[in-house]
């Protein structure tokens, strides 16, 4: 099978879909980038997330080496384990900034309250 | 020495004005008694309210919860030099006569913070459900922040001016009534307890918590514990 056979037979609808998604999310984050919105570090982990994205598309069995790396047989038991756990960290990270975010409203509130004063009955 | 009753009011209209007319005029050991009303962004007239029964208003832009309300009146009494702040509830559910008991041992020097507790001696009317999950907060209040109480959600609360100097209010809603345990012990502050009884009617049963907010409460708790700056 000639290189071009190889690469044919990797294409396939769903990775289609995937590639485009991946890329269309990069651009993103590469236009925020020059918005200035992110930094480099942000721009350099987005890039890292979205390339990794397009190795698994096409080549699934390097996750194998990951999974073997984890103590797993399969690559796509890797992948859903890295998964929930960034998940997690997601949702922790929100829970946090939700948190602080409240706090800040709330002490936006209560200058605003002390600034305008209180009042007395007639 | 001067006495500030902190009344937060979320959307209480129907039982405020009411309840700042039972309150006490004057009290042994007090020479100036103010009503400090927090209306936390109510849509109703709790503010006119209010204001007709005589209280003082300081009113949130909108709704923060029980915890936001109280920082906002903490730090009022904080730059109007008090000696001594009693919390109250709006919903009716606390009887005044209960006030004098609960400043007493602050007045005699004896604390810094005294809580009014539901759970000391006759335990009165409380559905035994809500019981239930109070104690559960007790515990975790325990656990957390290293301070037994017989209540620790307990509305009716006096601090001395040691207290109310030290003490910062940084959650925003129920967990607050926990959170003070946490500033206690953080704070080296004196507590003790004073059995009070509580009037449950519908509707004050009604405002109160839910025993699944406890989870909610947790979650806030943990946060304030660790993570909070």
């Amino acid at each position: 099978m000639s290189l071009f056979d190889r690469i044919l037979t990797l294409i396939t609808p769903i990775r289609i879909i995937l590639l485009l998604f991946a890329i269309f999310a990069w651009t993103r984050v590469v236009l925020r980038f020059r918005d200035k919105v992110v930094n480099f570090k942000e721009l350099a982990f987005w890039t890292l997330v979205w390339f990794g994205m397009v190795i698994v598309i096409f080549l699934p069995y390097k996750t194998t080496y990951l999974a073997k790396a984890l103590g797993m047989e399969r690559g796509i038991d890797a992948m859903f384990l890295l998964g929930i756990v960034a998940l997690f960290y997601a949702v922790y990270r929100l829970y946090i900034k939700l948190n602080e975010t409240e706090r800040e409203m709330t002490k936006l509130v209560r200058q605003i309250a002390l600034k305008l004063g209180e009042e007395k009955p007639e | 020495m001067k006495l500030a009753i902190l009344i937060p009011a979320y959307n209480e209209e129907a039982s405020l004005g009411k309840v700042i007319e039972t309150l006490p005029k004057e009290l042994p050991g007090i020479s100036k008694i103010e009503v400090v009303v927090v209306n936390d962004g109510s849509a109703d007239k709790t503010r006119e309210v209010a204001l007709n029964a005589g209280a003082t208003v300081v009113s949130h832009w909108f709704n923060r919860g029980l915890g936001g309300a109280l920082g906002t009146g903490f730090e009022y009494i904080k730059r109007h030099d008090f000696d001594l702040l009693i919390t109250f509830d709006a919903d009716g559910q606390h009887n005044p006569d209960d006030i004098a008991p609960v400043i007493k041992p602050i007045v005699d020097g004896r604390a810094d913070v005294c809580i009014g507790s539901r759970f000391i001696g006759h335990l009165g009317s409380m559905p035994w459900y809500r019981r239930i999950g109070i104690f559960g907060l007790n515990i975790i209040t325990f656990l957390l922040f290293w301070t037994w109480t017989t209540d620790s959600q307990s509305g009716l609360r006096a601090f001395g001016r040691n207290a109310i100097n030290k003490i910062e209010i940084k959650t925003n809603k129920m967990e607050v009534s926990s959170e003070f345990f946490y500033e206690i012990q953080a704070k080296g502050l004196k507590l003790t307890e004073v059995p009070i009884q509580s009037i449950y009617t519908a509707y004050s049963i009604s405002k109160g918590q839910k025993n699944i907010n406890a989870f909610n409460i947790l979650a806030k708790l943990i946060y304030r514990r660790f993570f909070a700056k």
